[in-house]
């Protein structure tokens, strides 16, 4: 918070509005980890059962990468559109920030979809290659 | 025809539980053909072995590709060798039957003399009987009299066995060699299961022609084959003993081959694998009440046969021919596929394709798309299949739409197979290969039978 809002420090009501715009965003956090853990399952859950159970040879690394990316972008998007539906970022940086923000909750679900690859290739049923058998 | 069978049988045509023991009698020792159908019966054989191997056990028949045994009566018999070398040899005919010791006014030298040729009699066993039926009855019935594999028949012929008899009937071995084989079985007397086993045969009228012997030097002329069949048809009508008696054949002589005895090159033909389905048609029925006579029509006479101008009786046949082609095309690219699911799940990677028995698979299916090649382009010519690009796959079968677009259906229906089978009975990763592949193609193709 000190590092977006020391900026403001000359000015109180800017510095107030930074504030209450870093204690809104503070508000949907749990929101956006949980956008971060529905998009990485979710992903992971289409790429393993229904999009493998259909032809095409879905089962290749190549289409597991083209789902880790899906799921990255829908996370940064829906976070980002999340964040500017919930908080405005009319303040100077406040755009800056909450793409930050989606950007890392982008690679936070691309980070799951990676772990439930990972648990999936080891424990559960799929038509995919099982690229994380260990 | 032998060849035709064991294609089909790879191909998954039901041999109703029966192992086959085919013996093969031709006292043409030389012939490169029946080189290859040896060579090929054993590839069957060990591709069969493999599928049913199971360390020190052995596992039941698969079901689909190479789901019937197949056994050479010397392995029966824990011979060596079988009718290879006992069915012929270089003795001269004239020898043989002992022209020499005959007075030349000894009317059983002017018999000899009215009943054979000059050629007939200098001809050596060991080259067949070319086309001479009057050669081959009489030394025929001896060979199988005298071989060890008659004798080995008889005593590992046991109830409920089948006996069933291919020959053609327009030729020399064939043609003198049915009745006299079927005689001999009914007449073994000595032994009752032999003498009343269920019997068969095909018999394949006349469905090629040879080039004009004059010019080859050939002793063998087309020309004769007709008359020779009325003659044979007109024997066999009053002393044919079998249960099921088949006839193949076409109307007119089609195709015209080389005119050359040594080598025999002929292609694989439609009335062959007619005749072939005659035997898995006959394993299936039950003993008639008296003597059952069987041919088989096609809907259309064309040139090039598919599904609907053969008719609604050969869509086994073409279901089974079409189930193979699309394991061909698991068997030419799954080697290549990196990250196919079962590399992992059932430890199908490089090495199981470099293995013994997948090889052997290789080696029979350039075999097998040779014979449908031939069949294919012969004339006249089988050819129910579009075999061209993986990528358009729901054409394959003339005249019906497959559901499996491209190759990728087949593939995921084989990983669902694999998914599916949750036994822990064996770890044969060549039968999971056979197993999983049929289950796959099978799920598509049942749509022919429609």
């Amino acid at each position: 918070m000190t590092e977006f809002c020391a900026p403001f420090q000359n000015n109180e009501s800017l510095y107030q509005q930074a504030r209450a715009f870093w204690g809104k965003l503070e508000g949907i956090s749990t929101i956006l980890l949980i956008i971060a853990v529905v998009i990485g399952v979710l992903f992971a859950v289409i790429y393993y059962k229904p999009y493998n159970n259909k032809p095409g040879r879905h089962y290749t690394p190549k289409y597991w990468v083209i789902f880790l990316i899906i799921t990255f972008v829908v996370a940064f998007l829906l976070t980002l559109g999340f964040e500017y539906i919930s908080v405005a970022p009319h303040l100077k940086g406040a755009m800056l920030l909450e793409t930050k923000i989606a950007l890392g909750n982008g690679i936070y679900a691309s980070a799951l979809y990676f772990i439930v690859s990972v648990l999936w290739c080891n424990a559960l049923p799929t038509n995919a290659y099982r690229l994380f058998e260990f | 025809m032998m060849k035709s069978i064991t294609m089909l049988m790879a191909s998954g045509m039901s041999t109703s539980g029966f192992t086959v023991v085919p013996v093969i009698l031709d006292p043409h020792l030389d012939l490169e053909e029946k080189k290859n159908l040896h060579s090929l019966i054993e590839s069957y054989e060990e591709i069969y072995r493999h599928s049913v191997n199971n360390g020190t056990s052995t596992l039941n028949s698969l079901d689909g590709f190479f789901n019937s045994e197949m056994l050479t009566i010397g392995e029966l018999n824990e011979q060596l060798n079988d009718t290879q070398q006992a069915a012929g040899n270089t003795e001269k005919f004239r020898s043989y039957i002992n022209v020499a010791n005959l007075g030349a006014d000894n009317v059983n030298n002017y018999f000899v003399q009215t009943l054979f040729s000059n050629k007939n009699l200098n001809n050596p066993l060991s080259v067949g009987f070319k086309g001479n039926p009057n050669v081959g009855t009489v030394v025929l019935g001896e060979m199988i009299e005298g071989a060890d594999w008659f004798k080995a028949f008889k005593t590992k012929c046991e109830k409920d066995d089948r006996v069933f008899i291919i020959s053609s009937i327009f030729g020399g071995t064939g043609a003198s060699g049915y009745p006299l084989l079927e005689k001999k079985i009914r007449g073994a007397s000595d032994n009752p299961t032999v003498k009343n086993a269920l019997m068969g045969a095909v018999t394949v009228l006349p469905y090629y022609g040879l080039k004009d012997p004059t010019t080859t030097g050939s002793d063998i002329d087309s020309a004769n084959f007709y008359t020779k069949t009325k003659a044979a048809l007109a024997y066999y009508q009053n002393t044919v003993q079998s249960d099921y008696l088949y006839y193949a054949g076409e109307k007119t002589l089609r195709q015209v081959y080389e005119n050359d005895e040594k080598k025999q090159e002929d292609t694989a033909n439609f009335i062959e694998l007619v005749a072939a389905s005659a035997l898995f048609d006959f394993l299936k029925r039950e003993r008639p009440d008296r003597k059952q006579y069987m041919t088989r029509a096609i809907d259309d006479d064309v040139e090039s046969l598919d599904l609907v101008t053969m008719g609604s009786g050969y869509k086994e046949i073409v279901k089974c021919v079409a189930d193979y082609m699309i394991l061909r095309t698991f068997i030419q690219n799954l080697p290549n596929e990196k990250y196919f699911p079962l590399k992992k799940n059932r430890g199908l990677d490089g090495g199981f394709y470099k293995d013994a028995a997948f090889q052997s698979l290789v080696r029979f299916t350039e075999k097998y798309y040779q014979w449908y090649y031939e069949l294919s382009t012969n004339k006249r010519a089988f050819a129910p299949l579009h075999y061209d690009s993986i990528k358009q796959m729901d054409g394959w079968v003339k005249t019906i739409d497959l559901d499996a677009k491209d190759d990728s259906y087949y593939l995921l229906r084989m990983i669902e197979a694999s998914n599916r089978y949750t036994k822990k009975d064996h770890s044969n990763k060549f039968r999971f290969f056979l197993q999983f592949a049929y289950e796959a193609i099978n799920g598509y193709t049942q749509k022919i039978m429609k």
